[in-house]
């Protein structure tokens, strides 16, 4: 062992079992036969992510060498429109099958079993092009595909803020009349915001008037003069290369602003409402793609486990399985046009907290020094713990679990208890067209 | 050789209050202070020695913080040489006692982060610190420490691990209420993994036996 250990992201790592994710679909999925081969797919895409994985995870700017792997390609198929995928790269039934949140909850799954942060370095529209399907202009839609079809384009979505967190209600980022001709300016910070400092375009949601119905989204090229950002030190997941964004005085064009053609009440905060609820299938996803690989992973590094150790590892498995039949579920709910807010707040938040418990549990059965003999075992130690924050904390989802709960449909129907106070109503309900990842 | 004892379960800590976002614990630097705490009586060892850990391995501070270099979250990690395993017993008790005060400390160091860091946020027009579930979080992971506290040296290693992972625990859920800013690896983010890291190394639970 050299003198920096496994601590210290060494030149090379390499991982001591051979990559063998399961080939049967895994437990508590019920697919259709499209979906099946998707995850067949997806499978074998995510073969030789783990070497990438430990290159992004030292530098996260590797991402721009490893861009030939397929799977850095496949992952942004589906969540552009049929006229925009290459047809010639990647087989149509597959990219065709990923295009809906559940085609994404199990290409997320599959990829993050090889691994996450190389999932979340790609380049492609990501959550910026959930915003621009549910919000943009003919024009806006055809200009942003071609822009980030045309080369390999890093997109962010800028929403989160240093005060106020993702609170989309109270963000304070300024969008204010400019000189004249209609120009708008542009000013305000934006912090953990994935892959602005290397993004060539995103989408920032800023305020143009007081009330929720003053927030816009704005679409911006990173070249504008007035926006600056910088990557942030993250203890993990580094290929996300969250970063901290600096808006100062930057000029709006009117077409810029996502959603124009709308009245107010369908543009900004129903936008970044409607990126958020369908974002979390997949991190949910994510997390469970990580469990499982790190359960594989303790089962082959210790064969013969004692029947206490398999148990406890066993039980993380069950609830795998649970949590993975729920991610399915509200994944084919927003397909079907139905966002239940708490239930997709509940099942990323609880996909999250198994993600971390369980590389816990992998780091005690592996044994003393494990975090240094097993550098990938640390890396999944590290990364795991982003899947907590993404898209709203667990504390956030707890509450909207609450709040499902007196409304009186989380559980599956019955009524709210007497005396629970006055009815839920839902911060926003938004409805989706059916059968697209970014469904308009 | 007489190794310096060091003290198992101290009160917070005397020296600087370690608050305030902008205060870095120095765990990494105090893990080494601690190397040279135990070790000093022992004059006539060698320069740099360090006390292993039961499976041979030692964990030191390295130069680089950054988390992205050699050093990553302020630790090296190298196996220890024939005097340092010759470290005696006490001395590594006095060690695993040290590492357990050095813990609770940076677990009390972040409760005073996230009362500063909490304080500050507003959300609904509130400060965060006025949410019950907030201060649920915020009141478990000082109960831990009261309790850690409380208790007397641990009995074997088993019981010290245990101790650190109830630690290990409290920290996690204070990392979750700073949100993502309990990620930042120059934050408390990076200190309690490199905690995280020390733990593993020296006071795993399936060290015992």
């Amino acid at each position: 062992m050299s003198d920096t250990g496994g601590l210290a992201a060494p030149p090379a790592v390499t991982y001591p079992t051979a990559y063998a994710p399961p080939a049967a679909p895994l437990a508590g999925t019920d697919l259709d036969p499209p979906l099946r081969a998707l995850d067949r797919h997806c499978r074998e895409l995510s073969e030789g992510m783990r070497e990438a994985g430990a290159a992004v995870d030292r530098d996260p700017d590797a991402i721009a060498g490893l861009l030939h792997l397929p799977a850095v390609g496949f992952q942004a198929q589906g969540s552009l429109p049929p006229e925009y995928r290459d047809t010639v790269a990647h087989p149509a039934e597959p990219v065709q099958a990923s295009a809906s949140s559940l085609g994404w909850a199990v290409t997320a799954e599959r990829l993050a079993y090889g691994d996450a942060g190389v999932l979340l370095a790609c380049p492609g529209p990501s959550l910026s092009g959930l915003a621009v399907e549910a919000l943009a202009d003919d024009t806006q839609r055809a200009a942003y595909y071609e822009r980030v079809t045309s080369a390999p384009t890093w997109t962010f979505f800028g929403l989160t803020e240093p005060r106020k967190g993702s609170a989309a209600m109270e963000l304070e980022t300024s969008l204010a009349p400019g000189d004249g001709d209609g120009e708008l300016v542009l000013d305000g910070e934006k912090r953990y915001v994935g892959t602005a400092a290397r993004a060539q375009t995103g989408v920032v949601f800023c305020r143009r008037a007081p009330g929720p119905w003053g927030i816009e989204a704005v679409l911006l090229d990173t070249a504008q003069p007035g926006f600056k950002a910088e990557l942030l030190p993250m203890v993990g997941l580094r290929g996300a290369r969250i970063s901290h964004i600096r808006l100062t005085g930057l000029r709006v064009r009117p077409e810029q602003v996502l959603g124009r053609h709308r009245p107010p009440s369908r543009r900004g905060l129903y936008g970044a409402l409607h990126v958020l609820y369908r974002g979390r299938p997949g991190i949910a996803g994510m997390a469970l793609g990580v469990t499982q690989a790190v359960c594989d992973y303790t089962a082959a590094q210790r064969p013969a486990m004692p029947a206490a150790a398999r148990s406890r590892l066993d039980g993380v498995l069950d609830r795998a399985a649970a949590l993975r039949r729920l991610v399915h579920t509200v994944a084919g709910e927003i397909d079907r046009g139905v966002v239940d807010v708490p239930r997709i707040g509940a099942v990323k938040s609880r996909a999250a907290a198994l993600a971390e418990e369980t590389t816990l549990l992998a780091a005690e059965l592996l044994g003393p020094a494990s975090l240094i003999e097993h550098p990938w075992l640390e890396k999944a130690y590290r990364d795991v713990r982003a899947f907590e924050y993404m898209e709203g904390t667990g504390a956030v989802h707890r509450l909207s679990v609450f709040h499902g709960l007196v409304k009186g449909g989380l559980l599956g129907g019955g009524q709210a208890p007497a005396g629970t106070g006055q009815p839920y109503v839902p911060t926003a309900g938004v409805s989706a067209g059916a059968g697209a990842r970014g469904a308009r | 050789m007489s190794p310096t004892a060091v003290s198992a379960r101290p009160g917070p800590p005397g020296g600087p209050a370690p608050s305030g976002p902008a205060t870095p614990f120095g765990f990494p630097r105090r893990l080494d202070a601690l190397h040279a705490d135990v070790l000093r009586e022992d004059a006539g060892g060698p320069p740099g020695r360090r006390v292993p850990s039961p499976d041979g391995l030692v964990l030191l501070a390295a130069a680089d913080r950054d988390g992205s270099s050699p050093g990553r979250f302020g630790l090296a990690c190298r196996p220890a040489t024939p005097e340092e395993l010759a470290v005696p017993a006490p001395a590594r008790e006095a060690f695993g006692a040290g590492l357990l005060a050095l813990h609770c400390d940076l677990v009390e160091h972040t409760v005073r982060h996230a009362l500063d860091h909490l304080g500050a946020r507003t959300s609904g027009g509130a400060d965060l610190l006025s949410r019950q579930l907030v201060q649920a979080g915020l009141a478990d992971a000082a109960l831990v420490l009261l309790e850690e506290r409380a208790g007397g040296p641990p009995a074997g290693r088993d019981a010290l691990g245990r101790a650190h992972l109830r630690l290990v625990a409290a920290g996690r859920t204070l990392l979750r209420l700073l949100g993502a800013s309990g990620f930042l690896a120059d934050g408390p983010g990076g200190e309690l993994h490199a905690a995280e890291i020390a733990v593993n190394v020296y006071a795993h639970p399936g060290s015992e036996g």
